[in-house]
Order: C-alpha cells, then structure tokens, then sequence
C-alpha cells in the first residue's frame, strides 16, 4: 500500500485529534506550569520542626541578645529580644543579617587552609586540622629554641576583656613573647581617659536609659555608635509619643548624618575642632555659676590652682578654660555661633540628666585623648560621673582568671627583654605601632604573626601600609572563620567556628551603663571544618609542650569558661537572673538567681546570657584611685609620665584643644560609617548590598559626597569621575553632590573596597581608611586619623 | 468484478490511517506518557500501617477511632504544627533495643540494623507533599474541620506493603497530587489533591471564603 503525503497528513491530523482526547496536553501544561516554580535556585526553606533558640551576637563588641528561629538544625531567622536588658528588643542590620555570614561558604574559611597563591589574593588549598597544625608546631618550635620568642606577634581584634583575648596574651607569655598588638578603638582610648582621670583601668559606660538631654559630639546614634541594637531602640524610646519626658538629642558634626538629620538640632561644627567647642560650653556654665560645685570641690582635683610638693605653683582647669576658651575664640576655631554655646549651656542647665558624648561615628575610629578629656569635663563640672543618666566609670565584672601561667627558662629569659615594639605609657602597643616597626625596622620585628579577628585592612587607618608591612613578614596565621581582607595575606588559616556555632561571650557591652557579661552556648551545629578558637589554642599549647602545655590545664573552651565563671558565682554580687525591674533602675536586685552550685548556676547563666550588676545610690560618688584620690582635671597620672608623653606645660596635663597639624592646600577628607554596612572585622551581609543608595555605590563605584558650592568651586558635577590623592596615595570615586556635605570638607564611606570576602563585597568601591593620612595620639599612641588633606582631580 | 474508484480507495485508506493516528495518539496519552512521566522509587523500607494500627498488637495505639489512632504517629507539636513522617525517635520508643525486635520481620532486621543502631533517620519518600508555594494546616483541618484523615489520604493506614513511590518527572512531585488516574477524575475525595479538590471541599463545608488566594498561598 503506497502511502502519499495526503495519506501522511491525514495519520498525523488523526494523531493530533487523538491526542487531545488524552490527558496528555492538559497534564503536561500542569506540570510545566509547576516545574516553573521549582527552580533549583529559589530558595526553600527546610521542613522540620520549629524550634527557637537564644543567644547573643558577637558580630560586634555590643553582646545584643538575639533569638534564633530554627527548622531543625537550620538556623532562619535571628531577631532582638525583648526582654534583654542590653537591647531591650533592638538589633541592627548587621545583627539581622548575621545568618548570612554562617551558610555563605564564600565568607567562610571552610576548613583549614594553607596559601595557593599570591599574597594577598586570597588563595588557598584545603588542608587537614593534622597538617595545618604540624605546620606551625615546626614553625613555632624552630623559632622558639632557634631565634627569638618575641619574634611571635599576635594582632587581637577580640573583644577586650574576653576569655579568648585572656587565652591569646596566655599563650604569647607561655612562648615567651611580649609581642601583643591590639587594634585601636574608641574602648582603648576610654579606658586610658578613665585611668589618667579616674584611676580606674576599665572601660566607660553611658548610662543613656535615663539620660534626659543628650549632647553629642559627633557620636553616631543612628550609624551603630556604641551597642548598635540598644541605643536604635533607646532612639525609638526617646522619640515615642507616649508619657514621660521628652529626650533632647543635639548633634556636633560637619556632616548631615543621619543622626545629626534626625536630631533635635543639629550644629554644624569644623571638622577635629570638638574639643574647642566643649571647652567653650564648659567656660559658660562656669561662668554662669551653673556647675556642680559641690562635686568639683570635693570630688576633683585640679580645678583650680594649686601648689606641688615642691611649692610651685601651677595653672589649674577653670583658669585654662576662662582665659583660653572664651566665645568669640571658640566660635572662631569651631565655626559655632556664640549664641548656640550659650543654648547649650542653658539646656544643660534645666535638664535633670544630661550627658556629653563622644566617639565619632561608630567609635570603632578612635578620638584623641585629650578632645575625649575635654568632652567629658562638661560631665565632670555637671558632677555627672556615677550618676543617673551620667557617665559610669567603674565597671567591674568579678569573674575569675585562667589561673597562674607558667613561664619556662626560656620564657622568661625571653620576657624580661624589652619588647620589639615598645608600647607607650598605656602599655598596649597598638597595630600601627607594629606595622611602622616592621616598615622602618632593618631588623626583622616579626617572623611569625597571629590575626585574632582582626582586620586592620578596613579598620585602621592608613591601612595601605599595611599590604607593603604585610610583605615583609615571613609567615602569617589567621585564626579567622571569614575570609577577611587581612587574611588574605596570610599563610596559613586555622579557622574559628562561626559566632553562633560557639561560646560568646562578651565582658562589658561597650558602651553600657552598668557592670555586664553577655554569654551564649552554641546555638547551630558548625556548618564547616571549623573549630572553636579556645579549642584551637588549648590543643596548640598542648602540642607545643615545654611549659606552655602547663599553662592551658583546661580540657576544652568552655572549662575555662566555667572556671571564670565560677568566681563571678562565689562573689555572689549581681544577677544571673533576668529581672523583672530593669537594670537601669538603680536598685539593688533582690534574688541574684545564684544558686551556689556551680553545675545549677552555670546552666542558668546559659538560660539567661546575662550576669548584670545594677548600679545603686551607694555606687554614686566613689573614692577615686588616683594620686589625689579624686577625679583630676590636671590628670596626676600624666604628670608621672610627662617626659614620655612629651608633656611641656600644665596645658598638657589637662584637657585641651590642640589642632592638628595639616598641610594648608587641599581639602579635607573625612570617612563616614553606616548603620547598614560593616566597617569592621565582620562582613556585611549580602542582603545589605541592595540597601546601599544608589548615590553611595552604584555598580563598582564608590561615590564622593561634596557640597554643590565644593563642586562648583572644583568644577566637577554629579557623576563625575574624581581621583582623590592624599600624601599615601589616590582612590578614584564618582561624585554626587549634597548638602549634608560641609562645603570645604569631602566625605565617602568606609567598609568598601573590600579584597577578601565573597562576590557581593570583593572590589565593590574602593577602602577609604588606606589613604586616611594619621598621627599619633601622644598618650594613647592611637591614630588621629581626622586631618587627611587630599587633593582631587577630574579624569 | 467492481472495482473501488481511486478516489474513494485513497479516501478509504486516508481514514484508516487517520485512525491509526487517532488510536496511536490515544495509546500514547493514555498507556505509555504516564508510565514515562512517573519514575519509580521503592520507599527504603516496609512499612506495615495495618499491623501498627491494630490496638490488639501493638500496645499504645488506642484511641475512639483511626484519625486518633493515626495521630498517636503522625501527631501535632507543642506548637500545632504537624510531625509529617515520624522521625526515628518516635520508632524508637518502642523499638529502642536493636538486639531484641519485638517482630521477627526482615523488614524490622533491616530497619533495627540499618537505622536504629546508627541513629540515622530513615530516608523516606512522602507520598502527599504538597508544593513549597501551598501553606497547609493539619491542625486546621483535622482539629478545627473534624475531617478525619482517610478523607485526604484514603486507605492509606490500613496497607499492609508500601506502594512504590511515583515522582513526576517534570515537576518532582508525587504521584499522589494528580491522582493516579491519569485523566484527573476521581471517585473519592482522596483520588485527588489538586488546588481544584481543596476549592471544592471547602465550598462544599460552607468555607468559601478560604478559597481566596492568600489563604494557602501566603
């Protein structure tokens, strides 16, 4: 039978007709029609049991409780709790984010690792835990017996007072090395105002929760200054309409941040001149008569004249301030109108609980010591030191240590040499003491470093000396679990577990107004090959043997956290019970919750995160551990130090105003920070790429923020491409112009330009903090960092 | 002899191939796509609902009827969310021991062998999964609505082998969803489990407004 095409056609018409009397057409429309919506790149969320778990967040040094929801083993959303008392139900973008920075194994160092490129690229091979520590056992046994312990140098990001950072100092003094090196921030410039004015070795608190009238020197309330979740949600508080007083927010800034947009009022001041400023506000309320003179007559020292041992007689603090601070010479050097220092002094006058701030945007760059001095002598002659609403200055958390550390021959021949790197008076020497010693030093000052969270790339400024040092140093480890910028550098990564997949703890929420100590138990199962830093170190010192062995006795982290832990128990003081009256009450709380059995005590602590000790009336005013045993205007401290810290005259005892020396051409360039965008160790999460305006980065451009009259006087529009070149080097930005920008000064924000991390960070922008020109605090020996002067050109 | 004129021999034969198209056309929709469009899985183990659910041999499942008697497995949490298929822990608590079975199955060697002594969970294919874009409430249903399980999943609680497991292969759901008639039609409520059957029921117990969108996908 011969088919034709006629025949053909009529066999496929039959089959089409067929087919639609079938279920075919119509199932097969359903299913691909479904198999859109399954993507194997839409996210699904696990199925399993809802559970939830509470913890607190490390990501900065805040200690925020957080709560976990979890499907079965997975963690999906981190939320604020409310009834922490440290955040009391805030949180920050970078808080909210944190799950991000667990599962995203382009953050992450999923296991150790050892270099497989260049330096600097971000390299590397996976490695076993064996091998990566019999790596550096042979390297730190060969240079403990053949070269110089002290050639082992640590840079510690970790949180100050923690047991980790306790761990770290431990092992370096066990090896026998004095080489300890911390990142300079706002906490370390504290703590030394707080020795050299109180006495007191210890941070700073702000006692916000009662503060009525809060004046601010450029502190960025709503950019993530202090504990980010705290004072978001105290800033809720203070701009409610429900009852109670009214909170008077005043920023001091060049720049219309948000903070300084959203406050009550906000004065623009020059760049670097606070200090200035606050003296100013201080010689009006002295004037005025409107001090605390009852506590400045009998709680400090140095307000007025006053005679030596050796009879001579010297310049005290109100004779500095009358004749040095007077109207028209502040509103000179500050740009401040007169008539705006006589309202503050008046505010300051009828509020109840005011309080002078300071730290510069997220305190994590540091203010000099002497503007800090002058900021917080408004609280000293307010008489707002320990008080409601004040500044707090003693802080004790009563936990235990890690006991004796052994020392063997070779150690302690070792330390009692003089450190390579001498530290100043303070005694800590800080990473850009390192980092000029390494560059200038024709001997080697480092063989071996160790990086503890940190990440100076970012978080210090002239960091691009930082790659040139870098490369001089023969062998770098990072224990860091991100894939940070700084670690790139290094040779070898010994990865921490990520912050929710351990013990964190944090020992004084920066910033708090009360005694505190935030802890956690792991929370998620660890995601990667990853081991907890306390781990890491107690099996490092294990292997090592020669009397640092001797000096980790603990079986794993959390025995000596447990051992710390036991002595806050045994004082019995505070509570490890959430209470129902909050800590800033100023009661004392009646049931600490402290049961006097460590296992009991120890799973309650873990229940509640928090050991806190209220502040109380008895605490107000304090004899004062300092020569005088009062608070110093004319710090006594310092004065047994004049020769090292270069001390000339009275002035320099005292707070005061000194410019910074900068050279005249130029503009001035000055960083910014964002609430959304982690300038730290930390990463941002990627989420928060897409919360970055347009105006800030677009693409892979980072864009300078100038005045419109800047512009005009520079010849540049919106969008232009500028090269901005300050003496350590030049970043090409785009530009936009606003008006929060002071016409004069250029702004970008730091935490771009990243080179380590993942695809939604790496080379996004470009990193302020390398060209930020700095010099160094004369007693903290912290960077000064504000009086870069850049020159920029259109290309 | 009579001869067929060419143009009604050719017409002839352009309908019997026109019927071969048709008949072709109905095998393949209706015989081989849904052999080809469901792959096959085995579930890892037995399973044996109808001895479990029978109080006289298995002591605990009790219960006024089979709906309760299934929840003594496939219960709510403290939460109201519901368990799905059992984890290992809940077949641990009568199977704890992996040395003394209380059945002598090869089944229950395998599974004290295989899972209990290694603590891992059982891998098992669930037959009623909705898709990821539907919310659905068990407890709604089987609390609030009275609806008793067998109303959804048939005669599933008293099978004594597990049926093999069919994944479409397009969509990476279960056979189940469509119904295992091909054509979509169904006699009970439980041949079925399309959007068309939740819309149908709930108009037919006086919920009507449940059918608006949000309702299941939130």
């Amino acid at each position: 039978m011969e088919i034709n095409r006629r025949d053909f056609i009529k066999f496929v018409v039959g089959g089409v007709a067929g087919i639609h009397v079938t279920p075919l057409p119509w199932k097969l429309t359903d299913d691909i029609a479904i198999w859109t919506q399954n993507w194997p790149w839409v996210p699904v969320p696990e199925r399993g049991e809802f559970k939830e778990a509470k913890a607190i967040c490390t990501l900065c040094a805040g200690g925020c409780g957080i709560r976990l929801r979890l499907v079965e083993k997975r963690g999906v959303k981190i939320e604020a709790r409310d009834e922490f008392p440290v955040n009391h139900g805030g949180i920050c973008p970078i808080g909210m984010g944190g799950l991000q920075l667990m599962y995203d194994k382009d953050l992450r160092f999923t296991s150790p690792m050892k270099r497989g490129g260049p330096r600097g690229e971000g390299i590397f091979v996976d490695i076993s835990w064996d091998e990566a520590f019999s790596i550096l056992i042979e390297r730190l046994k060969e240079l403990r017996e053949k070269k110089d312990p002290r050639l082992l140098a640590v840079i510690d990001g970790l949180p100050y007072e923690g047991t980790e950072s306790l761990m770290v100092r431990r092992f370096l003094q066990a090896y026998g090395s004095n080489s300890y090196f911390r990142l300079p921030d706002q906490d370390l410039v504290d703590r030394t105002v707080n020795w050299i004015m109180h006495g007191i070795k210890g941070p700073m608190g702000f006692d916000l929760e009662n503060s009525d009238y809060i004046l601010s020197f450029g502190a960025g309330l709503l950019e993530g200054w202090g504990i980010p979740g705290r004072v978001l949600s105290l800033w809720g508080d203070w701009r409610s309409k429900g009852e109670g007083p009214k909170v008077k927010v005043v920023q001091i800034e060049s720049r219309a941040s948000n903070t300084a947009s959203k406050a009550d009022r906000w004065i623009a001041i020059n760049p670097g001149t606070e200090a200035a400023l606050a003296l100013g506000i201080v010689r009006e309320l002295l004037q005025r008569g409107r001090y605390n003179v009852d506590f400045v007559n009998e709680h400090t020292f140095g307000f007025g004249d006053w005679v030596d041992q050796e009879g001579r007689s010297h310049k005290g603090f109100k004779s500095l301030v009358m004749e040095a601070y007077t109207p028209e010479k502040v509103a000179s050097i500050t740009g401040v109108d007169p008539k705006e220092i006589k309202l503050i002094a008046s505010e300051l006058e009828s509020a109840k609980t005011p309080i002078a701030l300071w730290g510069r945007g997220k305190a994590e760059l540091p203010n000099g010591v002497y503007e800090t001095m002058a900021i917080h002598s408004i609280n000293l002659v307010l008489g707002r030191v320990q008080r409601p609403g004040g500044v707090i200055i003693s802080k004790e958390v009563p936990l235990g240590d890690l006991g004796p550390v052994f020392t063997d021959e070779k150690a302690k021949d070792s330390l009692r040499q003089d450190a390579l790197v001498p530290a100043g008076i303070t005694g800590i020497a800080h990473v850009g003491d390192l980092l000029k010693a390494i560059l200038d030093s024709k001997e080697p000052v480092v063989d071996t470093l160790f990086l503890f969270q940190a990440n100076p790339w970012v978080t210090m400024p002239s960091s691009i000396l930082l790659e040139k040092a870098l490369k001089k140093v023969p062998f770098i480890v990072s224990f860091s679990p991100f894939r940070d910028d700084t670690s790139c550098f290094a040779d070898l990564i010994l990865p921490d577990h990520g912050y929710l997949e351990k013990f964190q703890e944090i020992v004084n929420p920066k910033g708090l107004g009360y005694a505190a100590y935030c802890i956690s138990a792991p929370v998620l199962p660890a995601a990667y090959q990853t081991k907890p830093l306390g781990d890491t170190l107690i099996q490092l010192a294990g292997k090592l043997g020669d009397g640092i062995k001797e000096s980790f006795p603990f079986k794993s982290y959390e025995e000596a956290l447990r051992q710390r832990a036991s002595v806050l128990f045994s004082g019995k003081r505070g509570s490890i019970k959430i209470q129902k009256e909050p800590p800033w009450k100023w009661v004392e709380t009646k049931d600490s919750g402290i049961q006097g059995d460590d296992k009991k005590d120890w799973e309650a602590l873990l229940k509640s995160n928090l050991w806190y000790l209220p502040n109380t009336k008895e605490s107000a005013y304090i004899v004062f551990p300092t020569d005088s045993k009062k608070v110093e205007f004319v710090s006594l401290t310092l004065k047994r130090f004049k020769d090292a810290i270069g001390a000339k005259s009275d002035e320099d005892l005292m707070p005061h105003y000194k410019a910074l020396e900068t050279e005249k051409a130029g503009f001035l360039f000055l960083p910014y920070e964002m609430v959304n965008w982690s300038s730290g160790w930390a990463p941002s999460p990627p989420y928060l790429t897409k919360t970055v305006f347009d105006h800030i980065l677009l693409k892979q451009d980072l864009f300078l923020e100038l005045n419109p009259r800047t512009a005009k006087d520079l010849g540049v529009k919106e969008g232009d491409l500028v090269e901005v070149r300050s003496k350590l080097g030049a970043l090409k930005f785009k530009v936009h112009l606003s008006e929060v920008a002071m016409p004069g000064v250029i702004y970008a924000p730091l935490g771009f330009g990243r080179i380590g991390y993942d695809e939604f960070l790496k080379y996004k922008g470009v990193n302020v903090a390398t060209i930020l020109t700095c010099q160094k605090d004369p007693i903290a020996g912290t960077p000064l960092w504000w009086g870069t002067k850049v020159t920029i050109n259109r290309i | 002899m009579q001869t067929i004129p060419e143009y009604l021999r050719s017409s002839w034969k352009g309908w019997v191939l026109f019927g071969v198209g048709f008949v072709g056309a109905l095998i393949v929709g209706w015989v081989i796509f849904p052999t080809v469009l469901y792959s096959k899985h085995p579930q890892p183990i037995n399973f044996n609902h109808a001895l479990h659910m029978d109080p006289e041999r298995v002591s605990g499942i009790e219960g006024e009827n089979e709906t309760e008697r299934c929840l003594y497995c496939h219960g709510f949490r403290a939460d109201g969310t519901f368990v799905g298929i059992p984890k290992l822990d809940s077949c641990t608590e009568c199977h704890e021991d992996p040395s003394t079975p209380l059945g002598q199955t090869p089944e229950e060697k395998e599974f004290l062998e295989k899972y209990v002594a290694t603590g891992k969970e059982i891998p098992w294919y669930s037959y009623y999964r909705q898709p990821d874009c539907v919310y659905f409430s068990h407890i709604a249903h089987v609390k609030m609505g009275n609806i008793e399980c067998k109303t959804c999943h048939g005669n599933h609680g008293s099978l004594k082998v597990l049926p093999a497991y069919q994944q479409n292969r397009i969509t990476g759901y279960s056979r189940n969803i469509w119904g295992y008639r091909i054509s979509g039609l169904k006699k009970n409520t439980w041949d079925r489990m399309k959007m068309d059957d939740c819309a149908e029921c709930h108009k037919k117990m006086g919920y009507e407004h449940n059918n608006t969108c949000f309702v299941c996908h939130k």
